[in-house]
């Protein structure tokens, strides 16, 4: 066999590739263009429509999701580039039919309208507190520089933040 | 638009695109020889996000792409010493998260880690790595490499060659352009005072592409002499570029006023910026005189 036949992901005729992933803690096997979107295959192949498209080149934010444990965007991300990683998505942040502490915060200090953006900003903020439980306004104006919100002015966003913030304060 | 009385179909079948073939090679003569055999029709890819986001915006993929993301040689950081010089390799492979987290970046090349702090977003940062930056040849990261006398090391299928980035942007142009294996910053020279800096001026605050990028290292010794400097500046189209005149102007200079006005000048003739339907060169011109000459004269006052 020529040596490199044994690193292509497809074989000559089937542009597709095996792709396993684990997405929201359960395993998934899907057969794609390696090139396909990662935001595609989630909304299209799995119905996971929670994460949202809106700009498709990485400005806006809509399509975060958790790419074992780091923020990044399913527009930016091709099929190969997810093989045999741990995805999360905004469907699997609540648990047992309980909000995530981070939802309730959103929805109490008024940190969504439309709720377009709301999925994607989730996901940074999550990422953020993992990182960061306190973070002050410079490190959530830094965290969630990436995701655009057209519809509240960011400050019911950043209310529920710090509000996260205060309490994960309490509880050091 | 579409004419009524033309037939949709000619006799010739459409051309459908090509799929994509992807590989993964595992080490770097591997991954040159599938670029050697297909050519023009192969292009290496790393983090994807500036592939991806010409993509969408209608440049259509390479028939071949090239990952280099399974060569290990590629990746994290090494800690050298040199002739008692201390000094980091940043493999080409390293995304811009982990390098602004890297604890030396943020001690001895602050510049760099500020530089980065200004590529887009956080989550792109999280795929995006420096060595596509340095490729991507007009990236955020390229001025502040240059005046902290970074040097490239890439792969030209039987040698590592080992360059200032300039030249290295420089042979990315070429058909067959060395692989970028890794970045090299070499500890920046120590004085009574350094001024350090580095600029990108957007039309917002954060995550915009840029209109102006430029990073400067100066040393100034106890006599408040002008010792070392390198000043560099780019944004937009144009690729980055030392302004050697300016640092010729400033070298050994102790800074009064009078020096500022011409340091203004020298900078709009050697600037060569590109205008786009947003930006002219002018006002780029202007922008990037305008942030050098207000940093240097806090040396003054
Ligand atoms: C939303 C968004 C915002 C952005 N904002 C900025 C910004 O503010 N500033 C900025 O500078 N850039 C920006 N970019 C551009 C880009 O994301 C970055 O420059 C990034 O660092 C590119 O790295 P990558 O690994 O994703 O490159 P890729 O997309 O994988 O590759 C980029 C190019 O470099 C070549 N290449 C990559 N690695 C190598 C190597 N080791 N050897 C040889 N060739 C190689 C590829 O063939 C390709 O031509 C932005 C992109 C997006 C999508
Ligand atoms: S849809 Fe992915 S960032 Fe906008
Ligand atoms: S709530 Fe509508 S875009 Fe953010």
């Amino acid at each position: 066999m020529d040596k490199s036949d044994a690193v292509n992901v497809q074989t000559e005729n089937v542009p597709v590739i095996d792709l396993n992933l684990t997405i929201n803690e359960n395993p998934v096997k899907v057969q794609v263009e390696p090139t396909a979107r990662l935001v595609d295959i989630l909304r299209d192949e799995l119905q996971l429509t929670g994460t949202k498209i809106s700009c498709g080149i990485g400005r806006c934010g809509a399509c975060s999701v958790m790419i074992d444990g780091q923020l990044v965007n399913a527009c930016l991300t091709m099929a190969y580039q997810a093989d045999q990683t741990s995805i999360t998505t905004i469907e699997g942040v609540s648990r047992d039919q309980e909000m995530d502490p981070i939802q309730k915060a959103f929805l109490e200090e008024g940190g969504f309208q439309c709720g377009y953006c709301t999925p994607g900003m989730v996901m940074a903020v999550k990422v953020l507190l993992e990182e960061v439980p306190v973070p002050t306004e410079e490190d959530i104006k830094m965290a969630l520089s990436g995701n655009l919100c057209r519809c509240t002015g960011y400050g019911g966003i950043i209310r529920a933040v710090q509000r996260m913030a205060a309490e994960n304060s309490e509880v050091r | 638009m579409v004419n009524e009385h033309e037939p949709l179909m000619s006799g010739k079948p459409p051309t459908l695109p090509v799929p994509t073939k992807i590989w993964r090679p595992s080490d770097l003569s591997e991954a040159w020889e599938l670029k050697r055999r297909y050519g023009s029709e192969a292009c290496y890819i790393t983090g994807g996000t500036l592939i991806q986001l010409q993509r969408e915006q209608g440049t259509p993929l390479a028939e071949h792409l090239i990952s280099l993301d399974k060569i290990n040689v590629l990746e994290g950081f090494d800690q050298l010493e040199d002739e008692g010089q201390f000094k980091l390799r940043i493999g080409a492979l390293t995304t811009l998260s982990d390098c602004h987290r890297n604890v030396f970046i943020e001690e001895y090349w602050p510049i760099l880690a500020e530089a980065i702090r200004h590529v887009a977003s956080p989550a792109v940062r999280n795929r995006a790595t420096i060595g596509g930056n340095v490729c991507y040849q007009v990236g955020d990261v390229i001025p502040a490499l240059m005046v902290l006398e970074a040097e490239a090391v890439s792969f030209d299928g039987t040698t590592y060659l080992r360059n200032d980035i300039a030249t290295y942007i420089q042979s990315v142009n070429g058909k067959d352009h060395p692989i970028l294996t890794s970045i090299t910053l070499p500890e920046p020279p120590v004085s009574a005072q350094v001024l350090s800096f580095f600029k990108k001026v957007g039309r917002r605050e954060a995550f915009i592409p840029s209109i102006v990028t430029v990073a400067c290292y100066t040393c100034i010794n106890e006599s408040g002499e002008v010792e070392y400097i390198r000043l560099a500046a780019g944004g937009g189209t144009a690729s980055p570029k030392r302004l050697y005149e300016s640092e010729r102007f400033l070298q050994k200079k102790v800074l009064v006023e009078e020096d500022l006005g011409r340091l203004y000048d020298l900078v709009l003739q050697e600037y060569v910026p590109a205008s786009d339907p947003f930006t002219t060169a002018e006002y780029r011109k202007t922008v990037a005189a305008n942030v050098i000459v207000s940093e240097f004269e806090k040396l003054i006052q």
